[in-house]
């Protein structure tokens, strides 16, 4: 489903990867690690851009602040819907959608929040109604940097194990080890721009592990 | 900067040594006394007939708000349409020339159109240039705002993508220009009273006319308390209600027809060429260009440069008046409230004022502009730079001026000018329908003596020179190198 052959990216003239060689099968769930500035960041904002149909859920959000969680979930199927449909649930959203998106909400434990403006909720809320409209949108391919990072370990727990059940491929960048390889099928660990390891999350080791962190 | 700076004082002598300054009466002190004692006892009565509000004032009232409304309205729906496609060459110029030319301008030249009191020509007179206006600075605001959620949603439908992130992340800056744009549409509606309107200022210019300069004074307030107090009386949930009032109260008769339009845009064609007489294209050419356009935009650009640098100086010297750094709290309120009084008084009514004390040389043009300039400069700054940490820490609040805060918002201040430089051009040009030598002079002479051909010829050169003066800043705010994005100074713009 997705194959990166020998990618070479720079960054101005710092190369961020030499020959990346990538592939990943439909259905897989893949967990990116490795230490800062590894170029799990970059890999993945060029999947997206390579892929403009996945699922995107960027380091920064990048949610609306002035409109309500509903309207920035609902944004992710403005495909789907009227501009009459799409117009009408920016003032007074429709009751179908409204329920839908208040199951979806309600299982990131963020229901009560639904029709709060964005720019009001605390880091951690948005950073849930940002994944509520990455799986919202019910793409093939979901791509996700660091999903989890503002939330408490309980909330980050449930709220992973509601990602990595979507019907989707995976392919999420986490720099939690330990939720890494509970969640996901598939490890790839990253260390400067090169794919350090790419096992099964059981066969990953501690010593592996270590080698990946190492400080310089 | 500095250099910048110096070789604009320079022009700015030089164009003083070729200015007519003249005081116009023999003794200006006694009129200014006889304005300062209607001032100082303004004749509420004229506001009331039998108790009540006056009709015939109330009347007016209602016409400059809802040409307030309404013209805001219409700009902000077309400029808004337009901003999509304002990177297009063929939408730009146009608009560039649309904007260039001031509302009263307008009127002059779309009287013979729509009838030269009529009220739909009062709307257009105004929603023509905002709307040029809102396209410009929208598209500007667009182009800024974070569109990164736009990647995260699907590709298609565009018009629901920009509903959903492109509207919503500008709507802040937006509505902030749209709201001292509304501001700037009560002043021009005011203004249009000036040239036979039924709004305020019409009531205005009759008092001044028949020397009633108490009663003028009642009314005088009375608009300045309007335009002051608008962000108090404007609910923004009450909007739609104000607008639709607006469009309601107006009156939408007009001697519009096809005939009209065919007949209006044909006289607008230099007469010679109306009678294929290509031969008296020369003269007539010779006696526009020369005897017409050459002095009048000679003038123009002279009052513009002295306001210029006038209006440079007043900030440089009134802002330490307002900064929390430099100020006690009193005196901050009183020099802010100068710096409101300023901005709010129209340019036109300000002018308007002082020539019936001074007579019509450039010297009312200069003070009116350069005042009503550095009240919305030094406004603006005071905002933008109270909250600036001093590095400098002299007892002296004058040293902690000069030496710290100045330099720091220097460049600000630079830019700022660069901005109102186009906009003082067009202030200086509409000025000659006051009696100053400025282009609006020959063109509102043109205007008099029904030479429609002419007076569009001359419009024309003036929208053109604005354009030139747009053109010319843009190059050197990008060559000093000062910062094109200060959202507070777009406020500034037209």
């Amino acid at each position: 489903m997705i194959r990166l052959d020998k990618l070479t990216l720079s960054y101005g003239e710092l190369p961020v990867f030499r020959e990346l060689s990538l592939s990943v099968a439909a259905g897989e769930k893949v967990a990116l690690i490795g230490p800062s500035g590894a170029g799990k960041s970059t890999l993945l904002r060029h999947l997206a851009k390579q892929f403009p149909e996945s699922a995107w859920m960027p380091q920064d959000l990048a949610l609306v602040p002035p409109l309500s969680a509903f309207a920035n979930i609902h944004a992710a199927r403005l495909d789907r819907h009227s501009l009459l449909r799409n117009l009408r649930n920016l003032v007074s959203p429709h009751p179908q959608d409204l329920a839908e998106i208040r199951a979806l909400l309600a299982s990131l434990k963020l229901d009560d929040k639904i029709r709060s403006r964005v720019g009001e909720l605390s880091g951690g809320q948005q950073q849930r109604v940002a994944l509520a409209r990455a799986l919202h949108r019910e793409a093939p391919l979901i791509l996700a940097d660091e999903p989890v990072s503002a939330l408490d370990p309980a909330l980050a727990e449930l709220c992973l194990t509601r990602l990595f059940a979507a019907p989707a491929t995976l392919i999420v960048s986490l720099h939690s080890v330990e939720l890494a390889r509970r969640h996901a099928s598939r490890l790839v660990g990253l260390r400067h721009g090169q794919v350090f390891f790419d096992l099964p999350a059981h066969q990953v080791g501690d010593a592996a592990l270590i080698e990946l962190y190492r400080p310089e | 900067m500095l250099r910048a700076s110096l070789i604009f004082v320079a022009i700015a002598i030089a164009a003083l040594f070729c200015c007519d300054l003249q005081l116009g009466h023999t003794d200006p002190w006694a009129m200014l006394a006889k304005v300062g004692h209607g001032l100082l006892h303004p004749e509420w009565s004229v506001l009331w007939h039998d108790g009540r509000p006056d009709p015939a004032i109330l009347r007016g009232l209602g016409h400059t708000l809802a040409f307030a409304f309404a013209a805001t309205a219409l700009g902000v729906a077309a400029g808004l349409l337009l901003a999509f496609h304002y990177q297009r060459r063929w939408v730009r110029a146009p608009l560039a020339l649309i904007r260039s030319i001031h509302e009263l301008f307008w009127v002059l030249l779309l009287g013979p159109l729509l009838g030269s009191t009529s009220e739909v020509c009062a709307l257009f007179a105004i929603a023509l240039p905002f709307a040029a206006i809102f396209a410009k600075v929208y598209s500007e605001i667009l182009e800024e705002a974070d569109t990164r959620p736009l990647d995260s949603l699907p590709r298609r439908p565009g018009l629901a993508r920009i509903f959903y992130v492109l509207l919503p992340m500008a709507w802040n800056a937006g509505r902030a220009y749209t709201a001292y744009r509304f501001e700037c549409a009560l002043r021009a509606s005011v203004v249009l009273g000036f040239v036979g309107i039924p709004t305020l200022g019409y009531h205005l210019k009759d008092a001044f006319g028949d020397s009633e300069y108490a009663a003028a004074a009642a009314l005088f307030y009375l608009l300045l308390a309007l335009v002051a107090t608008h962000r108090l009386w404007i609910r923004p949930k009450m909007i739609p209600l104000w607008i639709a009032a607006a469009f309601l109260w107006i009156n939408w008769s007009s001697p519009l027809s096809w005939s009209n339009l065919t007949h209006f845009l044909g006289e607008l064609i230099p007469l010679p060429l109306q009678r294929g007489d290509w031969a008296a294209m020369g003269p007539w050419l010779k006696q526009v260009l020369f005897a017409e356009a050459a002095p009048g935009l000679a003038n123009a650009l002279l009052v513009t440069q002295v306001s210029l640098v006038v209006c440079g100086l007043l900030v440089v010297i009134l802002l330490p008046l307002a900064l929390p750094q430099t100020a006690p709290r009193p005196l901050r309120f009183l020099a802010k409230s100068l710096f409101l009084l300023m901005r709010c008084i129209p340019e036109y009514i300000l002018a308007f004022l002082l020539m019936l004390c001074l007579g019509p040389s450039m010297l009312p043009a200069m003070i009116t502009i350069s005042g009503h300039n550095a009240g919305l400069l030094a406004h603006i700054m005071a905002n933008a730079s109270a909250a600036i940490e001093p590095r400098v820490r002299s007892r002296r609040a004058l040293d902690r001026y000069f030496y710290d805060l100045l330099p720091r918002i220097y460049g600000q201040i630079l830019a700022f000018l660069f901005y109102r430089w186009e906009t003082m051009l067009r202030e200086s040009a509409i000025l000659g329908v006051l009696g100053v030598g400025t282009i609006g002079f020959f063109i509102k002479q043109n205007l008099a003596l029904d030479r429609p051909d002419r007076a569009a010829f001359l419009i024309l050169l003036a929208g053109l020179t604005t354009l030139g003066i747009d053109l010319l800043s843009g190059h050197l705010r990008k060559k000093l190198r000062l910062s094109s994005d200060f959202s507070s100074g777009r406020c500034g713009e037209g």
